[in-house]
């Protein structure tokens, strides 16, 4: 206290008072720190430690094969299981699974894209078989679209050009060898059309496109071609949809290129922003553009195209194998280079899809 | 030193503390009690010829003397025949004889001076079909709307609340429609140590819920259930605390009959499919609500006047709604 001025020394047991004593301290109402203010972040946690994994056994017909983690007192599950991924000793967890999925890129980046380790593999090992010691029974794959929808098709002229559309969508699924070597799954494609208008009331042509899957059930009846038919009840989908206004949702950035909306994929041929406020004056969350569609392009156009995979809802622990349908289909929406395919379904006159 | 400083503090606090309880007194009440009334358990119905006592009723075990004169008990009938009770408040507001920053001990942060947004205040513009040309003068009317309201007597020095208008224009969604709009006006009560109080130039910015007022421009629906006061220019809702003005010749009110047979008032949609131009301002509805202190405290006659809901109250009853509304509507 050799620095301190006599006379401020004098005065240090009563600031010391005013110190201890909260409830004689003067304005101590207004002085509080803010409770919803920004809150001191956690600690980051610690990096994983990807120094001890399940070592490549062998690579046999593009199919690699791990060594399967050992047991622990709770069984394994399907991703450890099929001993195609490489798995961290410390976690039991795939190496780009959990905390090391990467995070959407862009504007509104920054999400975890939680099925990345399923999209790596199908894209790493596309022509990956299924286990050892499994015989695989291959499904019928129907390659002709059916109609869905009780309501009556739109107009012939309008009907062949969405027609030609939506074949090359979903030719690009169907191409893939994983899509048509899937396991026990019949395949089949069904489309809906609709008349599409978003808030400001433009309207434009629409169809949903279903690929769907059906797992092996009853009633197995063998086809010439040796493939197999079943009585399928639950047809999962991954559906794409043209001119969808209702399937937008927040953006979330960008995984892959594409933009993405949660566990959805949007393609976009529009120069209009996609999002603006809610308000015109600025205040309030983004929503749809309300003049989404442009007029003055032909109503048949794909200019916003929705793939609505079946994502949703991937468990964080990457507890899913990459060989069962539903991994299937999340890797055959992330792959697909839809710009490109959008790009040629609407033709060079039309602009470039984003 | 020390010991000296410790009993100058001290001294300090008790001085306060019966300063403030001294302010108020209390007022006896006058008027007799029903003679039928009887005491009741809560949620038991009287027998038929009796009334049950109220709690603002001398006798009753959780009575308590109205803190003003001719409130509580002593308040008067109104035309229904129900008791006025926000009417010492009223009078009050006619004529403040209190201090702005009058300490009421039962409520911290009443003497406290509250921060108001200064003007011209960021409508949220919806988009809609309206113009641009429409949006920006309904916005000014808005906004002239907002400063003479701030203006009145119970709003213009504001203590024991911070307030920030709010302007939301709605437009019309249909090819031919009508502009609409809403103010709410919420004085969030300052309430010491809790929430998010902050300290602004012009006083403190609080963000506690607190009671508004509602100004709703072009409305398609009302709340008026219960009796109404009509007359000319508009109706008063006197159950709902509601009030609508009325600028067209048009029957703009139909009387209904709501689910327990009760009158009520609604408004006729077609007042607005009249040919005029769609920012022509036909009906204003104004409303303000209540907190639950006013179930309490105002049948007592022991809510302080500077209260925020006080506030509310007074401000809608001495507004002249129809002259800042006539000079709102022409504004071009």
């Amino acid at each position: 206290m050799e620095h301190v001025r006599p006379s401020l020394r004098r005065l240090a047991p009563l600031a010391l008072l005013a110190a201890l004593s909260p409830t004689l301290a003067p304005a101590g109402a207004w002085s509080q720190s803010d409770p919803y203010g920004p809150r001191r972040p956690y600690a980051p946690p610690p990096a994983r430690d990807l120094s001890r994994v399940t070592p490549l056994l062998r690579v046999e017909d593009g199919t690699p094969r791990y060594e399967l983690l050992p047991e622990r007192s709770v069984s394994r599950n399907d991703a450890q299981n099929s001993q195609m991924l490489a798995f961290s000793l410390q976690d039991n967890l795939p190496v780009d699974a959990g905390r090391n999925s990467p995070l959407t890129t862009g504007e509104h980046g920054g999400q975890p894209v939680r099925w990345h380790y399923l999209v790596k593999f199908w894209e790493q090992w596309p022509n990956a078989k299924e286990r050892p010691g499994l015989q695989p029974r291959l499904g019928e794959i129907v390659f002709t679209t059916q109609h869905g929808s009780t309501k009556a098709p739109p107009p012939p002229a309008i009907r062949r050009v969405l027609d030609a559309q939506a074949d090359r969508l979903r030719d690009a699924v169907l191409a893939y060898p994983f899509i048509r070597r899937s396991d026990r799954v019949n395949t089949r494609t069904v489309i809906r059309y609709h008349r599409d208008k978003d808030a400001s009331g433009t309207e434009v042509w629409g169809y949903s496109l279903n690929i769907q899957f059906g797992p092996e059930t009853t009633n197995p009846v063998q086809l010439p071609d040796g493939r197999w038919r079943w009585t399928s009840m639950d047809w999962m989908s991954l559906e794409i949809c043209s001119n969808c206004f209702s399937k937008l949702a927040a953006p979330t950035g960008r995984y892959r290129g594409l933009q993405t909306m949660g566990h959805k994929a949007l393609v976009d041929t529009l120069s209009a922003p996609l999002w603006v406020s809610e308000y015109r004056s600025g205040q309030g969350p983004l929503i749809p553009n309300p003049d989404l569609y442009d007029r003055s392009r032909p109503d048949t156009d794909i200019q916003i195209l929705v793939i609505d995979g079946p994502s949703r809802n991937p468990d964080s622990g990457g507890r899913m194998g990459p060989d069962n349908h539903r991994a299937r289909a999340i890797a055959a929406t992330w792959l697909t280079d839809w710009k490109a395919v959008v790009d040629q379904a609407n033709g060079p006159s039309a602009p470039r899809a984003d | 030193m020390k010991p000296l400083s410790f009993a100058l503090i001290l001294a300090c606090a008790l001085t306060v503390a019966t300063a403030a309880s001294a302010q108020m007194r209390e007022y006896p009440v006058r008027t007799p009690v029903p003679s039928n009334a009887v005491e009741l358990s809560a949620g038991v119905r009287p027998p038929a010829g009796m009334v049950a006592l109220q709690d603002n009723m001398p006798g009753h075990r959780r009575f308590k003397p109205p803190l003003f004169p001719n409130a509580g008990w002593d308040s008067p009938m109104r035309a229904d025949g129900q008791k006025d009770y926000d009417r010492y408040i009223i009078d009050y507001w006619r004529a403040p004889y209190l201090p702005a920053d009058h300490v009421n001990p039962s409520f911290q942060g009443q003497e406290e001076r509250g921060y108001v947004e200064p003007g011209p205040w960021a409508a949220k513009i919806a988009r809609s079909r309206s113009t641009a040309a429409e949006d920006a003068l309904f916005e000014r009317r808005m906004q002239f709307i907002v400063e003479q309201v701030l203006a009145s007597v119970p709003l213009r020095n504001l203590h024991g609340a911070s307030l920030q208008p709010e302007l939301d224009i709605t437009g019309y969604s249909q090819a031919r429609g009508v502009m609409r709009g809403e103010i709410k006006l919420e004085l969030h009560t300052i309430i010491p140590n809790t929430g998010a109080n902050e300290r602004m130039p012009g006083g403190i910015k609080s963000t506690s819920a607190g009671p508004a007022i509602i100004i709703t421009l072009n409305p398609d629906f009302i709340n008026c259930a219960g009796s109404a006061e009509q007359s000319a220019t508009g109706a008063r809702c006197l159950l709902t605390d509601g009030r609508i003005w009325l600028n067209t010749s048009r029957p703009a009110l139909t009387r209904e009959t709501g689910n327990n047979d009760e009158p009520r008032l609604a408004i006729n949609e077609s007042v607005y499919a009249d040919g005029r131009p769609s920012t022509d301002l036909r009906t204003v509805f104004v409303r303000h609500n209540r907190n639950g202190r006013a179930r309490g405290d105002l049948p007592r006659g022991r809510m302080h006047p500077h209260d925020p809901q006080g506030r509310v109250i007074a401000a809608f009853h001495l507004i002249d709604w129809n002259d800042i509304l006539t000079r709102a509507a022409a504004i071009q």
